[in-house]
């Protein structure tokens, strides 16, 4: 035996002396979005024990939430907060802090009109996603959606610290991750492990998230799965989205899903014919989508032409996996196998999107501005601020 | 009647029926029934499909119900010229139409044009008055860069096919039952964003002879068949990228001789088929009418 095992020996028997017996941190904090006025924070222990979250105002006294169910899964809900207002929270279990001390923002009201999302996709292996991670964290946005395949090869639960939660724990602690399913996440139980670890906003169609919207500021986000559940005319998803899209009065209307129905990849021909109509007549502005590996975005598209006016669809499916080769399309404005993600600015009747690479480089951008010309949308190309714009480029 | 003139009359027999049918909007499938023509003698085979599919199916069975109209329209011209005893030449030209047309759209979207040409090589090894006449089918298609709009007519996917044929030799030729099958097996070269694709095609066909006309026996016959292949590139449409899968079932109604050549030189078929439990797959009815000439 060597001398460094004892002493290793010791070393392990002093820090379970420290810390609280059988009890550690698995994962977490991880913000979550159970709804418009709400924010949920989950943490998985080691063992069994309570749930407590201190929360209050950035300049303002500390609130409690606890429970006393004793859980190794964590989850409290955080209600009646100040939309929009950023507050401090830390998460405890047996009245002993488990991390350090952090930062949400609350769900935007109605009337807010200025806010920042960003939208990732295609999260695999640990380097692109941390980088994405640390990015996001630097950054004033209030959230993230996900196009899907978020957990590789398969969504299986055991991978989805490793593969996930870990890579994106600098996030997380700070602002949820929305996603939706992709055939990857579909292949254990269904998509059931990521329908369990993600708290996420309800549809009234079906008992579960597997589709859902959600409204941040003015802006109306609807989330769909085209994986595991029917989107054909007559469908509960199909009704579901045609009536929240007729009722809503956002001025701004965002759809993502997993695989993209316009790609210089492989376009989803049935979500096109089936979906695309109807994001046309109820004037969506911007869809994402993942599932191929690389970054596109299309001119805006009506009437399945690009006319200059319409829907713009963007693929965002560069969050780690193996790029995937291309050949532009005609309704191509600018594609390129490259990691990374994009990030959304909206200001009142203004969008601006930035694709980044996960060094944060910006290298496409559009404005969409809704006050410029007769009522009709005209996406305006901008020139890229991170290198000049090389339409259909290769990183 | 010289072989020039009964080109002319088989000819203009075989535009007659194209306008009836184009009038009438009936429509045809793509003809799987090889024949192959006595040395020295033409073939001729016309045939058209309307296929119309009202959902898409995918893998776990989920209906993705349209919610328009989507129809798909074929025609397909074929001659061939026997070169050799049981050995014959062929071309191939197809007219692909395809339309969507969706509640939601300010119009209906639709594409028409050449999706490319074929030629092929059918030969009849095997004596014909054997009980089972085999007859096989070697195709090379070459496709028409691909486009992606609404509704394609072409895919950009060279297409190498074998198809054997099994049906009724001269012994077994009953002027009561009419029956074959034929096993096809397709290949399309992988291009810059698609993998390889492979299917395969199982289609038997057999009944009985129903009445008689113009001398002729009128036969009705069912028709089953299975479909499998490594992606749903259905229509000259790329549906998905998993692989596809459905049976199919229908009726067919034979009226004419059959090899083609024997007269009268005309035989006629119309068949109405539908897709069963389809994975990754359209689903829908397909009519197909051909005629087959032989001089």
């Amino acid at each position: 035996m060597s001398v460094a095992r004892p002493a290793i020996a010791i070393s392990a028997i002093l820090l379970s002396a420290l810390s609280l017996p059988g009890l550690s941190l698995r994962r977490g904090p991880v913000i979550g979005r159970p709804d418009d006025e709400s924010v949920a924070v989950t943490w998985i222990t080691d063992a069994p024990s309570d749930s407590r979250v201190d929360y209050g105002p950035a300049a303002g006294d500390w609130s409690t939430v606890r429970s006393e169910e004793a859980v190794t899964r964590h989850r409290i809900v955080l209600g009646g907060l100040i939309p929009g207002a950023v507050y401090r929270y830390r998460i405890l279990s047996g009245d002993v802090a488990l991390a350090e001390e952090s930062t949400f923002r609350a769900p935007r009201g109605s009337t807010d009109t200025a806010f920042r999302f960003a939208v990732m996709g295609d999260t695999d292996g640990t380097s692109v996603p941390t980088r994405i991670a640390d990015r996001l964290a630097e950054s004033d946005v209030d959230l993230a959606i996900h196009t899907g395949d978020v957990v590789y090869p398969a969504g299986a639960e055991q991978d989805y610290d490793a593969q996930f939660f870990t890579p994106m724990a600098r996030w997380l602690r700070r602002g949820p991750v929305l996603p939706a399913l992709g055939n990857h996440d579909a292949m254990t139980d269904g998509g059931a492990p990521l329908l369990s670890d993600f708290v996420l906003p309800k549809n009234d169609a079906t008992h579960d998230s597997r589709f859902y919207s959600f409204r941040q500021g003015n802006a109306l986000f609807l989330c769909l799965d085209v994986e595991t559940s029917a989107f054909g005319a007559g469908s509960p998803q199909y009704q579901w989205l045609e009536r929240v899209l007729s009722e809503t009065s956002s001025s701004w209307k965002f759809i993502y899903f997993h695989t993209p129905a316009y790609s210089s990849a492989h376009s989803n021909r049935v979500v096109r014919l089936v979906l695309s109509p109807l994001f046309e007549r109820y004037g969506v502005d911007v869809v994402f989508a993942g599932h191929e590996h690389l970054y596109e975005r299309t001119f805006a598209i009506r009437d399945f032409v690009s006319s200059g006016r319409g829907v713009v669809y963007v693929t965002e499916g560069g969050g780690g996996a193996n790029l995937t080769s291309f050949r532009p399309e005609e309704y191509s404005a600018y594609v390129a196998d490259r990691y990374g993600f994009v990030e959304v600015e909206v200001a009142e009747q203004r969008l601006t999107l930035l694709a980044r690479d996960p060094t944060g480089v910006v290298f496409d951008s559009l404005v969409i501005d809704k006050s410029v010309g007769s009522g009709e949308r005209m996406p305006l190309l901008l020139r890229s601020r991170g290198r000049p714009e090389v339409p259909h480029g290769r990183e | 009647m010289s072989r020039g003139s009964r080109f002319g009359v088989v000819l203009a027999a075989l535009l007659s029926c194209l306008d009836a049918t184009a009038v009438s909007a009936q429509a045809w499938t793509p003809n799987t029934r090889i024949d192959v023509p006595a040395a020295g003698h033409f073939c001729l085979d016309g045939e058209f499909s309307w296929y119309r599919p009202e959902s898409f199916v995918d893998r776990d069975g989920t209906v993705e119900r349209f919610p328009g109209g989507l129809d798909f329209l074929l025609g397909v011209f074929r001659a061939s010229y026997a070169v050799w005893h049981r050995l014959a030449l062929g071309v191939e030209a197809p007219y692909r139409s395809a339309e969507y047309d969706d509640p939601g759209l300010e119009a209906s979207y639709s594409a028409q044009g050449l999706p490319g040409v074929g030629a092929f090589v059918d030969w009849a090894p095997g004596s014909a008055s054997a009980a089972l006449r085999p007859e096989l089918r070697f195709e090379v298609f070459f496709s028409r860069s691909e486009q992606d709009q609404v509704v394609n007519v072409r895919d950009g996917a060279n297409r190498y096919s074998l198809t054997l044929q099994l049906g009724q030799g001269e012994a077994e030729r009953s002027p009561n039952w009419r029956y074959w099958g034929n096993l096809r097996f397709e290949y399309a070269p992988s291009i810059v964003d698609r993998d390889r694709l492979l299917e395969t095609r199982l289609e038997v066909l057999g009944g009985p002879r129903v009445a008689s006309l113009y001398g002729q026996g009128l036969y009705v016959l069912i028709l089953g068949g299975y479909r499998t292949a490594t992606a749903a590139l259905q229509e000259a449409n790329f549906f998905d990228n998993r692989t596809s899968q459905n049976g199919f079932a229908g009726i067919l109604v034979d009226w004419g001789p059959r090899p083609a050549n024997e007269a009268p030189p005309l035989s006629l078929s119309v068949s109405a088929v539908h897709d069963l439990r389809p994975r990754n797959s359209l689903s829908g009815w397909r009519t197909t009418l051909t005629l087959v000439a032989g001089l």
